[in-house]
This record gives structure tokens, C-alpha cells and sequence, in this order.
């Protein structure tokens, strides 16, 4: 089982990797969507991809980020980083 | 060494998907096929999956997208009824739409993702002539294949930061099980519609395939390829 900072620390290094981004200016409400978010559509994307992988290979979770709320500011659970690490926190181990 | 590249076939039992499939692994790809039957083709497996099941084809995909060899999908699963639209069964409107649209946006969904992490690979799909040539007695199939034509536009516009090109080929009337019960006057005449009058042959789609999958057409992408030009 992952922790959740753990969790949080996996899509903080994703942003550094793929986003290029400072670790120091990411927290958890650093918004990934809408107009608060500094991350182009497509670095959004190839993290997720990431994170489908990674959810199955070391949450045994399957990230299902395929949603009619997936681009939904208020509801989806990819708005920041504290909530996307909270959803994958909680599906861990459901694989 | 040579880098080994798989490529997903679906349609791959019979017709233009079954030779594709054997003409890439005499080319050297490592193909899968697919269709509705498990089997085997000339040279390559075939497994079995319903593309008009989004579920299992999601399924297909997650565990071939865990080869890292993964390079492209060519949707060739399709199917046609030449029929006025007032005579045409409801559940046969349906079912071209689900296998010939629904299932390649199916394929295209499952299969992209391996395709976008490694920023490489191709995406082949399959329209007709007849949507250009706007064919009487085939309006729902080529309201399913103009679906395609339009997906193919959008969809490359979606995987282009990635490096993934998306196109369609468009054949006319190739010698196959698919029209086999046309009248033989009914394809002479398409044949005429054409820029280039004679009919295509399996090898004319492949050598268009090929071409789409060579490394050097890493630039050509939302585009719809005629077999014979319309």
C-alpha cells in the first residue's frame, strides 16, 4: 500500500518530469485543468498515461480516467494534485 | 539488428484484413489479428474480440499494449449491405454502424494510449470510395465510413503531439467476400467513377498500407487515401 504522500510525491515528480516544472512551486491545490493550470492539455494527458501504469503496476488499481466529468473544473478528480493523489489513494488495491 | 514493430489487425480472418496481416508479417512486422474468432492466419495469431464491444476491446489492448514493441493498429474490420435505405432492416443499419464506426473508434481509444506513451506509431483505418462517390443502395454504409473519414480527421489532430499518425484508405470495389454478391455491372460502373478506371487489388491497399507505415510518412497524417483517386 502506497501512503497518500507517497501518492502525492509520485504526481509531484510526474509534473517535474514531464510538465517542467520546479518542485518548490507545486502543492497539492496546484491546479492541473481550468484556468488556475499552467500545464498544457497534452503534458496532462501523457501524465495520466503515466499514472495508469503506475496504479497498476504498483497500486493494483485500475485508473480509469475516462469520465464525462474528466474536464469538469469543479468535479473531476484531476482538477489539482491533491485531489487526483486522494482518487488514487483511495482505488489502491480495487485491481 | 532489426527493430521489431507489432502491429494490431483487426478484420484479420478474411479479406482485406487478412491479407494486410500476411503482407506485414512478409514484411516483417510482429502481427496480432483480430476478429470475432480465435484462430490462426498466414504467419500470425489471431485473437479473438468483438470490436463493437468497447469492454473487451479495452481489455485486448491493455495487455498488448504491455509489449513495448507495440507500433500500430490497422482497422480493417468492416462490413457492407448494399440495400435501398426504406428496405433496410433496422438491426442491419445497427450493425454497420457499430462494426465500421463504433468499432474503429473502439480500437482507435484502446490502442492509443500504448502509442502515445512511446510518442511514436501508426493508426491505419478504413473508409470506401463510395463516400466520395456518394453511391446509391450503400447510404449507411457510407454514413459509417464518412463517421470514420471524420474521426480519422479529428483523432490524428488529437494524437499529433505525440508523433501518431492517423489516416484512412479508401478503396473502391476490391475483389473480396465484401462484394461478392454486388452485380458485376454494379462495380464495372463504379470502376468508371474512379480517376484511375481499373479496379484495385488487394496488393494496391497493402502497397498503400506500407507506405502510411514506413518511417518516412511521419508527416502525413488526417489524411483519407483514395485507391484509384476519387
Amino acid at each position: 500500500m502506497a501512503s497518500y504522500d507517497e501518492i502525492v510525491a509520485k504526481v509531484k515528480g510526474l509534473l517535474v518530469e514531464l510538465g517542467n516544472l520546479n518542485e518548490t512551486e507545486i502543492a497539492e491545490d496546484t491546479a492541473l485543468i481550468g484556468p488556475g493550470a499552467t500545464i498544457k492539455s497534452r503534458v496532462i494527458v501523457e501524465i495520466l498515461l503515466a499514472l495508469e501504469e503506475y496504479a497498476e503496476d504498483e497500486l493494483d488499481a485500475e485508473f480509469d480516467w475516462t469520465s464525462d466529468s474528466a474536464i469538469s473544473i469543479e468535479r473531476s478528480v484531476f482538477r489539482a494534485v491533491g485531489p487526483l493523489a486522494k482518487h488514487l489513494h483511495e482505488i489502491q488495491g480495487a485491481g | 539488428m532489426t527493430e521489431v514493430r507489432t502491429l494490431v489487425v483487426t478484420g484479420a480472418s478474411r479479406g482485406i484484413g487478412a491479407h494486410l496481416a500476411t503482407r506485414a508479417v512478409d514484411a516483417g512486422f510482429n502481427v496480432i489479428g483480430v476478429a470475432r474468432t480465435a484462430g490462426e492466419g498466414q504467419g500470425f495469431p489471431i485473437r479473438a474480440c468483438d470490436v463493437t464491444d468497447g469492454d473487451a476491446v479495452k481489455e485486448l489492448f491493455k495487455e498488448i499494449r504491455k509489449d513495448k514493441t507495440f507500433f500500430g493498429l490497422i482497422n480493417a474490420a468492416g462490413v457492407a449491405s448494399m440495400n435501398l435505405l426504406v428496405s433496410t432492416p433496422v438491426d442491419t443499419i445497427k450493425k454497420i454502424v457499430d462494426i465500421n464506426l463504433t468499432g474503429t473508434i473502439n480500437c482507435c481509444a484502446a490502442a492509443s494510449k500504448a502509442l502515445m506513451r512511446r510518442k511514436q506509431g501508426r493508426i491505419i483505418n478504413f473508409s470506401t470510395i463510395a463516400v466520395p462517390l456518394g453511391l446509391k443502395g450503400e447510404a449507411v454504409y457510407v454514413a459509417s465510413k464518412a463517421g470514420v473519414e471524420g474521426f480519422t480527421r479529428a483523432f490524428a489532430r488529437e494524437m499529433g503531439d505525440f508523433s501518431v499518425t492517423v489516416n484512412a484508405i479508401a478503396p473502391g470495389p476490391i475483389p473480396t467476400d465484401l462484394i461478392r454478391k454486388v452485380p458485376e455491372q454494379s462495380i464495372a460502373e463504379l470502376v468508371t467513377r474512379q480517376i484511375i478506371p481499373e479496379q484495385g487489388t488487394l496488393d494496391d491497399v497493402w502497397d498503400i498500407a506500407s507506405l502510411l507505415l514506413d518511417a518516412r510518412a511521419g508527416m502525413v497524417t488526417g489524411e483519407t487515401l483514395h485507391v484509384g483517386g476519387a
